[in-house]
């Protein structure tokens, strides 16, 4: 029987090495045109002094103490962005999990995600001050702007399963949760990634917002202080590592939706 | 219509024999968009022995995998009952004793071989039995494949990977959907030729739901031909051919004109189905 079986050989490797290489090669190109469009428009003074080039803003790094200052702030940020981007994450699966479960159920879960992130953001920081401290904060309005997209992915990945595999364990007598554990919410996982790749973003620029609500450092810190004195190079130095955070964040997290699609998805 | 020919049926199925698994008046009607609605079964009946293998044929539309959903427990019948021993499809699910393979092979593409063939036991919140597992691949002849990714196999693997999945519990009814109906004609007739012996060893209670003639009547003891709008049975032929049905059999006088009696009965309900169509346009 085995010499009828033939197992279908996958993408040859060298062709995922070229593409994998045009990837790489077109994201720098993209990069420099950014950053050298950046450069030109800050030296020709197109937009004021309060758009200066690149090279200037790289020398608000320049001592020590500016390192230390941004380095320490950006850290603080990536916490309250990554703490966030978990908590919103979690609160995504218990509602779009909810919502799988108990289908009656879904149209209300779904309106009440949306109702909450339709919500201006900032209204919610004198709140959270008052409820999770200015420390906590950060973390909390970085959850509420990464909750949003990484529920829509999610629940669409659980809705638009299969049918077959969802017919399959209802037919072979599974329990919801347990349908839901061993079959549906791992065929949603690659979507579920792809939320969380979406919600990165947000949750560097939530933790900012919620460091001006009075938290005690942070890049949103910096960038209030900068903006008061007039830093206008630290002011974009401060910007500019929110960029690179939230860059770091969705690759990391493409590269983990990338291992996350080949094994889990046809 | 009823109809039989060849030799006696060998094997673990005999015809004849005492109803296991019924089907009684099964009617079902779907709603359509602007209060319009179309019968998709019309008073289907008909029965299974303990180990008997019965194929559904017909045309497009006339409500195979309907049927074969409601006896899975996916659908609701609207007029009468489905009785697999003493219990309804429902409670056999309930007790993980439906097995079932669709065309759409619904295997897990993060679990290997090993993993997807023992899924049941695993969604039954039992603990899997490695021995059944190995022994099961060894049947369908994937015994070096455990460890593969269903990514990393051909279309007929991932079907026989489907096919044990199927019956890893021992089923009381087994229910093939199309099993090969994505299947090049070489790989479906060697499936074809395997399942036999892997089906006379287990002796599994098995509706088969096919477009294919010929593979009606190669694995089954009994074909039954659907007509369509609504979807009814049009004619039960009993295939008493002896087993294996081999190659040399498949190219007999007896198997050919087999072929041709339900190829022509299709014909009929096709042309039957095509006529009601006709009449109410």
């Amino acid at each position: 029987m085995r010499r009828h079986c033939r197992a279908i050989a996958r993408t040859p490797a060298h062709e995922q090495t070229k593409r994998g290489r045009e990837d790489v090669l077109t994201r720098a190109i993209g990069l420099f045109i950014f950053l050298a469009a950046w450069e030109a428009i800050g030296r020709s003074g197109l937009w004021g002094e309060s758009f200066p080039a690149l090279t200037t803003i790289v020398q608000a790094f320049g001592t020590e103490g500016q390192r230390n200052l941004l380095g320490r702030s950006l850290m603080r940020t990536a916490e309250s962005a990554a703490f966030g981007l978990l908590l919103g994450a979690i609160a995504a699966l218990l509602l779009a999990a909810s919502g799988n479960l108990w289908p009656r159920l879904r149209q209300g879960f779904d309106s009440l995600a949306t109702g909450i992130y339709a919500i201006p953001i900032i209204t919610f920081g004198p709140v959270f001050i008052l409820v999770a401290g200015p420390d906590s904060t950060p973390m909390v309005l970085s959850a509420l702007s990464a909750y949003f997209p990484i529920y829509v992915a999610l629940d669409s990945g659980l809705r638009f399963a299969p049918p077959a595999q969802r017919d399959l364990a209802s037919v072979l007598g599974a329990a919801r949760t347990r349908a839901f554990v061993r079959v549906e919410f791992p065929a949603a996982l690659p979507a579920f990634v792809d939320g969380l790749r979406l919600g990165a973003p947000g949750a560097v620029l939530g933790a900012v917002l919620g460091e001006w609500f009075g938290a005690p450092r942070g890049l949103g810190v910096l960038i209030i202080s900068s903006l008061q004195n007039v830093r206008i190079p630290q002011l974009w130095a401060a910007a500019l590592l929110c960029v690179v955070c939230s860059l770091v964040a969705y690759t990391a997290l493409s590269m983990l939706h990338t291992f996350v699609q080949r094994r889990y998805a046809w | 219509m009823n109809d039989t020919a060849g030799a006696p049926i060998a094997g673990p199925r005999q015809a004849g024999a005492a109803a296991y698994a019924k089907v009684s008046g099964i009617g079902k009607t779907f709603a359509l968009p602007k209060k319009q609605s179309v019968r998709a079964l019309e008073n289907i009946n008909f029965d299974l022995a303990r180990g008997e293998l019965v194929a559904v044929v017909g045309p497009s539309g006339c409500g195979k995998s309907t049927l074969l959903r409601i006896m899975a427990g996916l659908e609701t019948p609207d007029e009468g009952d489905v009785r697999i021993g003493d219990d309804t499809p429902a409670a056999l699910t309930a007790q993980h004793r439906l097995g079932v393979a669709f065309q759409d092979h619904a295997l897990l593409p993060w679990l290997t071989v090993a993993g997807n063939i023992g899924l049941p036991y695993r969604l039954a919140g039992l603990n899997a039995d490695p021995d059944r597992i190995a022994k099961l691949a060894q049947m369908v002849g994937l015994s070096e494949f455990l460890h593969a990714t269903p990514r990393q196999l051909s279309g007929g693997m991932r079907q026989r990977v489907s096919i044990a999945r199927a019956i890893v519990l021992e089923p009381a009814l087994l229910l093939l959907d199309e099993p090969f109906g994505a299947l090049d004609l070489v790989t479906r007739r060697t499936l074809n030729q395997e399942m036999q012996s892997l089906w006379a060893s287990l002796g599994t209670t098995t509706l088969l739901i096919t477009h294919s003639v010929d593979e009606a009547v190669q694995l089954a003891d009994r074909v039954l031909v659907m007509a369509a709008r609504p979807g009814r049975i049009h004619a039960e032929f009993g295939i008493a051919l002896p087993r294996p049905r081999d190659r040399a059999l498949t190219g007999s006088l007896p198997f050919l004109n087999l072929v041709q009696k339900v190829s022509a009965s299709l014909d009929d309900a096709s042309a039957l189905s095509g006529n009601r169509q006709d009449a109410g346009a």
